[in-house]
């Protein structure tokens, strides 16, 4: 069985001033039906472009200059914008971090579903607008028939997120992106969008990257994880694999830097040092420089990916599953 | 027991919302809107002691700002009084507050020397002269090397800035540091630092702090005592690791149980429903009644009164 989505090699660079910005280096990883992937990484890592190259999203100066993204088999790298539309919607969709990334201030709720569910489907008015109130209803807003005539304005944010969400699940996507969509949100209403976000991929199987700085909101919803830095994965694997056994230093420091991984009065630790810059050519590992593991063969050579029982790193002294969390 | 350093008295805390431009249009053509009064607080007592780290949590809009606003002296409150009763002499520059977005509350014009040492040198607290002397000594506090003196807030990652804001709140030999989401906006490696830097300077310096945050990871691990708030209101406040271990307050519990943690195996997310009632139109009796799993008709027409409970402080008619 082949995986829904597959991507193989793929670089996203952006053309500055400066240099080009390697943004996505070589980022490589599949997900199944049904199945939930948390990528998780600090501000910066490339999460977001890799979700939008997914998506087509990628705008100048940016371009994806190397790999394959399949979908079902199908290649969309370098796909026509027009068949991008006839895709975006339908069989993946994403949802941002900011609702109004999605939402149009000046236009009613039911104005934008209804002509979201008429872009992929041809349905009467009055079965769009029913289908309209069924997805409110379906993402737990109250009385749906009335809120559907509202403006995103009169809604809270975790309303105008759980709208967004809506619209992003109207056609049933075989994938689903989320960029850090309840980051902004309470708690509460976080916990009630990671249900149905798990509902819908147990039900519909709908296969979802859950992009997040969190890992502990991941912790929970993902079964795998992949870890992101300086436009890399350099791990990934069974979410509790990960989590009980980081291969990575990174993915250790990332755990033992928790507040929740630590006993109050404990001292916290620290990774040194800040994320590298990602102008120019890659020499060594670009983790070394902040890593208590690194030898001098980190700083000459840029370490491949390896796997090992379901686990993929890329480091010349990962850590083994023996040694401690 | 010695005086506490705060003591928060039955402050409550309104604010006039103001008319939006679609009714300030609608006015104009005849209708008759009111502004609209937000119950930002409502009736909040509690103490903050010497050395102690008090944690305040709660959803957004709750009035966590709000009252950190009020004990660092920055706002007014509309009933009720704070006291303070610091030990040196000049109670304005003995309470400091230190905001969310670090890059925000400093000067993009003014070289680190001048942002952390002004303060000191405009209150008299040191000579112009010995002012780089002073701030060399501030940034190796806050783990920074004194060749940052010269140069500019965007010279530096998120994290030294955040260090450069808590340098300048130092600089005025504060007691009480009110810390408003200091760390929310710092990615974990990053945060980490940050907060092994709070809890250093406790230990040093001897400081108090009030810190305010929507991550409980934070709280938890931080704080000595926790106030958890809804809707203007303290529903629940105690030390730190009986809140966490047993929470009496049915939403001290449901935001527990939404708290994300890292955890091996797939958690149950199905928590309470509905969102946070306006503070513009509270709901009656308490205002947890609409979403709470336990709540029955007294509930619903009477606040509960806080009482204790070992040693927490519960606002419920049924914990
Ligand atoms: N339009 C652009 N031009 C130049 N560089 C860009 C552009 N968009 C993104 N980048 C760079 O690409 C890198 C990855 O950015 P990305 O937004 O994917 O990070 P992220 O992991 O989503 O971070 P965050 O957690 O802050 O959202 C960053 O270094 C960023 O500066
Ligand atoms: N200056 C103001 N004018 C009008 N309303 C205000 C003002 N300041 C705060 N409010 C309102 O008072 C209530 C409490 O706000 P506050 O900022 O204290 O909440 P908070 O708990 O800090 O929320 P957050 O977690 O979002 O920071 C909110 O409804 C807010 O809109
Ligand atoms: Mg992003
Ligand atoms: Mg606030």
């Amino acid at each position: 069985m082949s995986a829904l989505l597959e991507v193989k090699g793929l670089k996203t660079y952006f053309a500055t001033k400066y240099g080009e910005v390697r943004a996505v280096d070589d980022v490589s990883f599949a997900v199944g039906e049904g199945e939930v992937l948390g990528m998780v990484g600090e501000s910066g890592s490339g999460k977001s472009v890799t979700g939008c190259s997914l998506m087509g999203l990628v705008d100048a100066p940016g371009r994806i200059v190397a790999g394959s993204v399949k979908l079902l088999g199908r290649e969309l790298v370098g796909l026509a914008e027009r068949d991008w539309r006839a895709l975006r919607g339908r069989d993946i969709a994403i949802i941002f971090q900011d609702p109004m990334l999605t939402l149009n201030p000046v236009l009613r709720i039911d104005t934008q579903i209804i002509e979201a569910i008429k872009a992929h489907a041809d349905v009467s008015k009055a079965r769009a607008r029913e289908w309209a109130a069924e997805a409110l209803a379906g993402v737990g807003i109250p009385s749906p028939e009335e809120r559907l005539t509202a403006y995103p304005h009169q809604f809270s944010g975790g309303m105008r997120q759980r709208v967004a969400i809506a619209i992003a699940l109207l056609h049933n996507p075989k994938l689903l992106i989320a960029d850090e969509p309840t980051t902004a949100l309470d708690v509460t209403i976080q916990g009630q969008i990671l249900a149905q976000v798990q509902t819908l991929a147990t039900k519909m199987k709908t296969a979802v990257i859950w992009v997040t700085h969190d890992l502990s909101v991941v912790s929970g919803l993902a079964h795998r994880i992949a870890v992101m830095y300086a436009g890399r994965i350099v791990e990934e694997g069974r979410t509790s694999d990960v989590l009980a056994h980081p291969a990575h230093p990174y993915t250790r420091g990332l755990l033992r830097s928790l507040p929740s991984q630590n006993k109050p009065g404990e001292t916290l630790t620290q990774i040194p040092g800040a994320p590298p810059r990602l102008l120019n050519e890659r020499v060594g590992c670009s983790f070394a420089a902040r890593c208590d593991r690194a030898q001098a063969l980190c700083a000459e050579v840029d370490p491949v990916k390896t796997i090992v029982a379901e686990r993929a790193f890329r480091c010349h002294f990962a850590l083994r599953p023996e040694s401690p969390a | 027991m010695s005086e506490p350093l705060v003591v928060v008295d039955h402050v409550s805390r309104q604010f006039a919302k103001p008319l939006g431009w679609a009714e300030a249009l609608a006015n104009r053509l005849g209708s008759d809107h009111q502004p609209v009064v937000v119950h930002a607080l409502d009736d909040v007592t509690l103490t903050i002691a010497h050395g102690e780290v008090l944690g305040i949590v709660g959803e957004s809009g709750c009035g966590k700002s709000t009252l950190g606003r009020i004990v660092a002296g920055l706002l007014p409150a509309s009933t009720g009084a704070v006291r303070f009763a610091p030990s040196g002499s000049n109670a304005k520059l003995a309470r400091q507050m230190i905001f969310q977005d670090p890059s925000a509350s400093l000067n993009p014009r003014l070289r680190v020397v001048d942002q952390v040492g002004e303060a000191a040198v405009a209150h008299g607290l040191v000579k112009v002269a010995e002012m780089r002397d002073y701030v060399a000594v501030l940034l190796a506090q806050v783990g920074l090397d004194a060749s940052a003196m010269s140069r500019f807030p965007h010279q530096f990652s998120g994290g030294q800035r955040a260090r450069i804001g808590i340098a300048r709140a130092l600089a005025v030999k504060p007691e009480l540091l009110v810390c408003d989401e200091s760390v929310a906006a710092l990615d974990v490696s990053i945060q980490a630092q940050v907060l092994n830097l709070f809890a250093e300077l406790r230990a040093s310096l001897g400081l108090t702090y009030m810190f305010i945050s929507h991550d409980l990871g934070v709280v938890q691990y931080l704080s000595t005592r926790v106030a958890v708030m809804y809707l203007g209101r303290v529903v629940e406040i105690g030390p730190t690791a009986s809140i966490f271990a047993a929470p009496k307050h049915p939403y001290t519990q449901a935001l527990l149980e939404a708290m994300p943690r890292i955890r091996t195996g797939q958690q149950s997310f199905a928590v309470i429903k509905g969102e946070v009632a306006s503070p513009v139109n509270p709901p009656s009796g308490c205002h947890f009644h609409p979403r709470c799993p336990r709540a029955d008709a007294r509930c619903a027409s009477v606040a509960p009164v806080a009482v204790l409970r070992g040693e927490v402080l519960v606002a419920c008619h049924y914990a």
